[in-house]
């Protein structure tokens, strides 16, 4: 960087950030446990419990439990992440899904990563751009994001 | 267009990368798409065998016949973009602002008549309706949405209190389910 960069440029620099960005900063976190203790079924449930999806995703979800659903009759919210064929053939995470989504607060960008141990690797890329994990102990991590 | 006519182009100039502008936030199997994403010999794209990008590193190397799909603005979201565009006041083509056009309803989808591409069905009568596309894909596969937002200022305010997503308009990914990850392993972009 220059040092001598004009109070224009610094300005312009600054505006080249997405606005929403600059404004309240993101936070990036992931998920990360052992397959099928529901980490993807926790974001579902958090973008839908917190009416951050649209009603076009909503049908989609209803559409899509009923076809690949692994959770009877109810809605299967881990559908909502596990976007891959495959992974909805198979009812397990393979690749990381993001996730974006803003609060009045903040910004936040999710990783919503694979805890099965073939596909450890894409864990470990989520885990590298995120900063932060809420823990997710089998069933028991509904609860503890509640308390969060 | 965005599968054959992209193949033929790419082979014909032999390019190693083409990029584009898709982001991780507008459909589930974008979402788990990788920054650079390897395309095999024939184009396909190969969701079960990406390779990580740990730290932003991205690993370019590709074998013969092999090219990648590079998509800079993936964790852009549709507000981070139109944000941006009226920071910046970038021109963007006018079919994004509202105005009154002739319109056909297809499926539910606001299809706009524009020339002879739209062939149109027996009984089928163009209306006029205040219309803008919210997203531009192939035409005329791309459906409208009534707007009266006719500035970059009411394109954020409208966006902001939207109930349905960006695709939505977009026939292309409601087919079936994983429409858009069986196109991308036919080539498309």
């Amino acid at each position: 960087m220059c040092a001598a960069a004009s109070g224009e440029e610094q300005e312009r620099a600054r505006a080249r950030q997405p606005v929403r960005e600059r404004e309240r900063g993101h936070l990036r976190f992931l998920t990360c446990g052992s397959v099928d203790d529901g980490k993807s079924t926790l974001i579902g449930r958090l973008l839908y419990d917190a009416k951050l999806l649209f009603e076009d995703h909503e049908r989609a979800l209803v559409r899509d439990s009923r076809r690949y659903g692994t959770t009877g009759d109810d809605l299967d919210f881990a559908l909502l992440l596990d976007g891959l064929e495959a992974e909805r053939e198979q009812g397990i995470t393979i690749d990381v899904a993001w996730r974006f989504f803003a609060t009045d607060r903040r910004a936040f960008i999710v990783a919503d990563s694979p805890g099965h141990e073939q596909y450890t690797r894409n864990m470990a890329m989520a885990a590298s751009t995120a900063a932060a994990s809420p823990p997710i102990f089998s069933r028991f991590s509904f609860t503890i994001f509640s308390v969060l | 267009m965005k599968t054959e006519a992209l193949k033929q182009a790419l082979e014909r100039h032999g390019f190693d990368a083409a990029i584009g502008g898709a982001r991780r936030d507008e459909e589930a199997s974008r979402a788990k798409e990788r920054i650079f994403s390897l395309r095999n010999a024939s184009h396909a794209w190969e969701p079960r065998s990406q390779r990580p990008e740990p730290w932003r590193l991205f690993n370019t190397r590709i074998r013969p016949g092999e090219s990648m799909r590079v998509f800079p603005l993936s964790n852009w979201t549709e507000l981070d973009i139109w944000d941006y565009i009226r920071a910046e006041q970038i021109p963007v083509v006018p079919l994004y602002f509202a105005a009154e056009r002739p319109v056909v309803v297809r499926d539910g989808a606001l299809i706009v008549v524009d020339d002879d591409r739209l062939p149109l069905a027996e009984g089928e009568v163009p209306e006029f309706r205040r219309v803008r596309f919210r997203t531009l894909g192939c035409y005329p596969l791309t459906g409208a949405i009534e707007s009266d937002a006719a500035s970059l200022d009411d394109i954020v305010a409208e966006m902001l209190a939207a109930r349905t997503s960006e695709r939505q308009g977009r026939l292309i990914d409601t087919d079936e389910t994983a429409s858009m990850e069986r196109k991308k392993k036919e080539g498309y972009f």
